[in-house]
């Protein structure tokens, strides 16, 4: 499966005009076939709930391979874990794969207090869970 | 609705205050004063950062889950002395100990994983030395922790 930029949306946005509310969410994918989402901002319940259903939607393919770039997100509740483990469900139950990258060591502590790890590969950054993805 | 009542930054033994109407959209809010309030006690970004999520966790639990009379505003207050702090919540309803309750085991199958429910676990394992207190018909929740 080859997501094209058609399927995916590049530079989808959602943001507000206001500052420390925005949660911005763009998508690339790339030669192998991996989508590679960003999501940046606060993953609190109000930026969550920005962003997920543009989630949901553009990993809702069969064999999909997501990486979810966690770079930029600066603060992760549990309802942003909520939602990352909703896609990585239902990623998993279309045959695909998903890892999620680069948190900040906050948002880290946070992954892993969650117990993230055990449920879905948490990778230091885009080349490591592109390494991962395509060996699969 | 939101009001501060009271800021004193100058001396940290003494609380700054907040009241927040309940509703999920005074979340950010909250964030925002209790970062300018800890900014002003000096807490490391990594301990502002866990008592930022870990009340964030504790107030979403508050507004979506409490039963009973529920329409009283929740009371905040953040204090800070001898390099601990302490972040006091009330609000009336239903007793309720997130302290205590019991929760789900770690999950190791994304098939059965259940999505929800992490917050109290979040807030009672980065912040263990907390403690809750049945006040009449108030419920007092207070995070505690190091500064540094």
């Amino acid at each position: 499966m080859k997501l094209s930029q058609s399927d995916v949306g590049v530079g989808l946005l959602a943001r507000r005009a206001y500052e420390g509310v925005a949660v911005e969410f763009d998508i690339d994918c790339d030669a192998d076939g991996v989508a590679c989402i960003r999501l940046a901002g606060r993953m609190d319940i109000e930026g969550t709930q920005e962003v997920e259903l543009r989630l949901v939607t553009h990993t809702a393919v069969d064999h999909g391979r997501f990486i979810i770039d966690l770079a930029d997100v600066s603060f992760l509740a549990s309802m942003g874990i909520r939602a990352l483990i909703v896609v990585a469900k239902n990623v998993r139950a279309r045959g695909g794969r998903l890892a999620l990258c680069a948190p900040n060591q906050q948002v880290a502590t946070t992954l892993e207090t969650a117990g993230l790890p055990a449920l879905v590969p948490l990778c230091t950054d885009r080349v490591e869970a592109h390494r991962m993805l395509i060996a699969q | 609705m939101t009001c501060r009542v009271q800021r004193c930054d100058a001396v940290m033994a003494m609380p700054d205050t907040f009241v927040m109407a309940r509703s999920i959209n005074e979340l950010r809010t909250v964030s925002a004063w209790l970062r300018g309030a800890m900014a002003g006690a000096g807490l490391s970004p990594a301990m502002s950062y866990t008592l930022e999520l870990c009340a964030n966790e504790a107030l979403a639990n508050v507004l979506m889950h409490a039963k009973g009379e529920t329409g009283d505003p929740i009371r905040l207050s953040f204090a800070c002395s001898e390099g601990q702090f302490e972040l006091t919540i009330a609000e009336r309803s239903a007793a309720f100990d997130p302290l205590s309750a019991v929760l789900p085991p770690p999950e190791t199958c994304l098939e059965t994983a259940r999505p929800n429910g992490r917050g109290l676990a979040l807030m009672r394992n980065l912040l263990p030395g907390s403690r809750y207190t049945r006040e009449g018909e108030h419920n007092i929740l207070t995070l505690t922790g190091h500064c540094s």
